[in-house]
């Protein structure tokens, strides 16, 4: 179905991003491509319907065939109904006012009647499950069913291939259960599907075929089932180190949560939530998507304030003290490094905190450097660095100032397997000297990697708070709060 | 209370000619009373229809302006026309707020279609329309994620350096969405000839009889002003 020969391809003004692809499979196959952020993976999956290189532009030696008929000529649109490419945000693929418009953009730009156009909405909503949604706008939707929503558009075009660029990142365990099963029941129809991912998760166990990619170059092909060994060594399933468990530390509240509420147009998001973190404890905060954890963490350095409770910093009130102010205390930095950066180069941007709050760090940014890796890019723009790269430069930017509390949202979503033990290694050497650290993840393996308590937050209230070892030996409460578990 | 729109539902095409007579009606009037009458008709509006978290946002967007209006023609001409200036300079803001609330995205593209403007043109209008709310979110992770390093972006004189720390992370972004977004629309086809299009309903005659009466309290507002 599928046949690259002798694929060479780059982006205008750069390396080769692809280099020797030899590919052919059959039809039906299931296929996945893994390899670590700048690979070169998302490039094949845009070679295949087209995008590369009619819309990058840019060099492709070799031929690319499609059901036997060469596609080099093909723009993407000629491809509609033959290749269907999922995107890996929704937020830019879904463009349309209701979900319905966004599942009939397709339909309409193959010129079908608009009575068919209706029949082919109406019948693949209700495939997935997402009829209630159809008069919906897209922004409106959760990450999970803006992710339906993105598979239906392309779905409904009836394409020969279906190529999913990292289906399964940011989902929870529900939404990834979800897309699991109707990628299972697409694969039954003899569709072929392609689906690209730097993660390897229980999606595995339903491909057929496993191809990884290092720079550019296929360096192992084989059945799925037996990939897990090489995917282990090519670090796409991290491997962290084993953490035995700690008794809590014995020492004096950093910050104390007391019944804090929080609530928007009437629909609460936080509802009675208490905690205490100590001085040198390592915590996970745990839940679904929109179970309200990153809401929680925005309210403990005064970026949110509850409409009723209260959060207490080494024992002060932080009521009245604006976020700027709180900075120096409680370092937090979010999931999109991109929303940080403002200076021209690394260095700028790890002494800009620091700068702001009126401190000379030096000596402390030179050790963060060393600790995080970053001593060979100071000079680069941190626009131009890779996504694990940008991660890092962001993570220590804040930890740059110097803060009590370090506070981490989702710091390895996105990221490969390679960056992911990266982080556990600098988290773990930075618990070790004493840093109180909060870390916001629905990535159970992670957690169970860089901390020894656990908050588990379900429906904005909390469900656990205990020591890791002991959540994990109920797996009723790990299902019922993330539908996750351990691996 | 309902408001009008919700009892009695026109054609966006209507809807939009409605919206721009309303405005024509604020710009063609010249006597003090008219202006009045017209001002207290807004306010009574937007007490009686209006719940109280839209009249804010509303009173929020506009009052700003107006007061900046007043200072300026109060200093630069008499206080009469500064008057005159400055509550027409609300009605106009405060009607288009209203009207352009009640239009959505898709009701403009309906609009335009019916009025066969060129698809690639619409499309382009309503998507900037509708990436709005987006980009309001974007702006609010990135002022979020500064104030989160330290820095300061309240509106004073001495945070205007830091701008930068707003503005260079939110044109990355823009800049970023918009070739997503282009690439998800080439991927389904936006470029292709003979799109199918949809949504073609037409004008009924409860549409026509709003348009006739629009036109003719425009004309009769035109006569009693310019007689």
């Amino acid at each position: 179905m599928i046949r690259l020969a002798d694929i060479w391809y780059r982006y205008p003004s750069a390396e080769w991003a692809l280099k020797e692809i030899a590919l052919e499979t059959p039809q039906g196959q299931y296929l996945v491509i893994c390899g670590g952020n700048g690979s070169g993976k998302s490039t094949l999956g845009y070679l295949l319907n087209g995008l590369a290189p009619h819309f990058f532009g840019g060099v492709l030696q070799g031929s690319v065939y499609i059901d036997n008929a060469s596609i080099d000529k093909q723009t993407p649109g000629d491809l509609l109904a033959t290749v269907g490419l999922v995107f890996q945000n929704a937020d830019a693929q879904l463009f349309n006012a209701t979900v319905e418009d966004e599942i009939a953009f397709g339909l309409e730009s193959l010129g079908l009647p608009p009575d068919q156009i209706e029949r082919r909405v109406q019948d693949i909503s209700r495939a997935l499950d997402i009829e209630d949604l159809l008069h919906r706008s897209p922004m409106e939707l959760s990450g999970g069913e803006k992710r339906l929503v993105a598979v239906a558009s392309v779905l409904c075009l009836n394409p020969k291939v279906l190529v999913l660029d990292e289906p399964f990142a940011n989902l929870d365990g529900r939404g990834t259960g979800l897309l699991r099963k109707i990628l299972q029941r697409i694969h039954q129809q003899g569709r072929n599907l392609v689906v690209i991912e730097q993660i390897i998760g229980p999606f595995l166990e339903d491909a057929d075929r496993c191809i990884v990619i290092e720079a550019g170059r296929i360096v192992s092909d084989g059945p799925a089932r037996n990939a897990r060994s090489v995917l282990s060594e090519k670090h796409l399933i991290p491997c962290y180190p084993r953490r035995d468990p700690a008794p809590p530390p014995r020492t004096d509240p950093v910050l104390s949560v007391r019944n804090i509420c929080c609530r928007i147009q009437d629909r609460p998001l936080l509802e009675n939530i208490s905690f205490e973190l100590r001085q040198g404890e390592a915590v996970s905060l745990i839940g679904r998507n929109g179970a309200g954890k990153t809401t929680l963490i925005k309210h403990l350095n005064g970026l949110f304030r509850p409409v009723f409770g209260e959060v207490l910093f080494r024992g002060e009130n932080i009521a009245s003290k604006p976020p700027e102010q709180m900075a120096a205390r409680v370092g937090m930095s979010f999931q999109n490094a991109n929303n940080q950066f403002f200076k021209s180069t690394v260095k700028e941007e790890l002494s800009a905190g620091p700068r702001m709050l009126g401190k000379n760090h030096d000596a402390w940014i030179r050790e963060i450097c060393d600790l995080f890796a970053l001593n060979a890019f100071l000079e680069k723009s941190p626009y131009r660095l890779s996504e694990g790269e940008k991660k890092r430069t962001a993570i220590a930017s804040i930890l740059a100032m110097k803060p009590e509390l370090l506070i981490l949202d989702e710091p390895a979503a996105g990221q490969d397997g390679r960056f992911r033990e990266t982080l556990a290694a600098v988290l773990n050497i930075l618990e070790n000297r004493g840093s109180t650290i909060l870390i916001v993840t629905h990535d159970l393996t992670f957690a169970d990697a860089v901390t020894d308590r656990w908050i588990l937050l379900e429906n904005g209230a909390i469900r656990a708070d205990g020591p890791s070892h002991i959540i994990q030996s109920h797996p009723a409460l790990c299902a019922s709060a993330i539908d996750g578990h351990v691996s | 209370m309902a408001k009008p729109s919700e009892k009695i539902s026109f054609h966006p095409v209507t809807r939009l000619f409605l919206s721009l007579g309303l405005i024509a009606a604020v710009l063609m009037v010249r006597s003090m009373t008219t202006l009045y009458m017209q001002c207290l008709a807004i306010l009574l509006y937007l007490l009686i229809f209006e719940d109280r978290a839209q009249r804010k946002q509303i009173l929020k967007l506009t009052a700003p302006m107006a007061i900046l209006a007043a200072a300026m023609t109060w200093i630069t001409l008499d206080a009469k026309t500064a008057l005159f200036l400055t509550l027409r300079f609300w009605n106009l803001m405060t009607v288009s707020a209203l009207c352009f609330q009640r239009i959505g995205a898709e009701d403009m593209a309906s609009a335009l279609r019916k009025l066969r403007a060129p698809y690639p043109v619409v499309f382009m209008l309503t998507s900037a329309m509708r990436y709005i709310p987006l980009i309001r979110l974007r702006v609010r992770h990135i002022i979020e994620a500064q104030k989160s390093r330290g820095i300061d972006l309240r509106l004073r004189l001495k945070n205007v350096s830091n701008i930068f720390a707003l503005f260079l992370p939110l044109l990355v972004q823009c800049l970023m969405l918009s070739e997503e977004m282009a690439m998800a629309m080439e991927c389904r086809g936006f470029s292709r000839k003979g799109r199918t299009l949809r949504h073609g309903s037409r004008l009924q005659g409860k549409d026509y009889l709003a348009m006739a009466g629009g036109l003719i309290l425009l004309l009769m507002l035109y006569q009693w002003e310019f007689r």
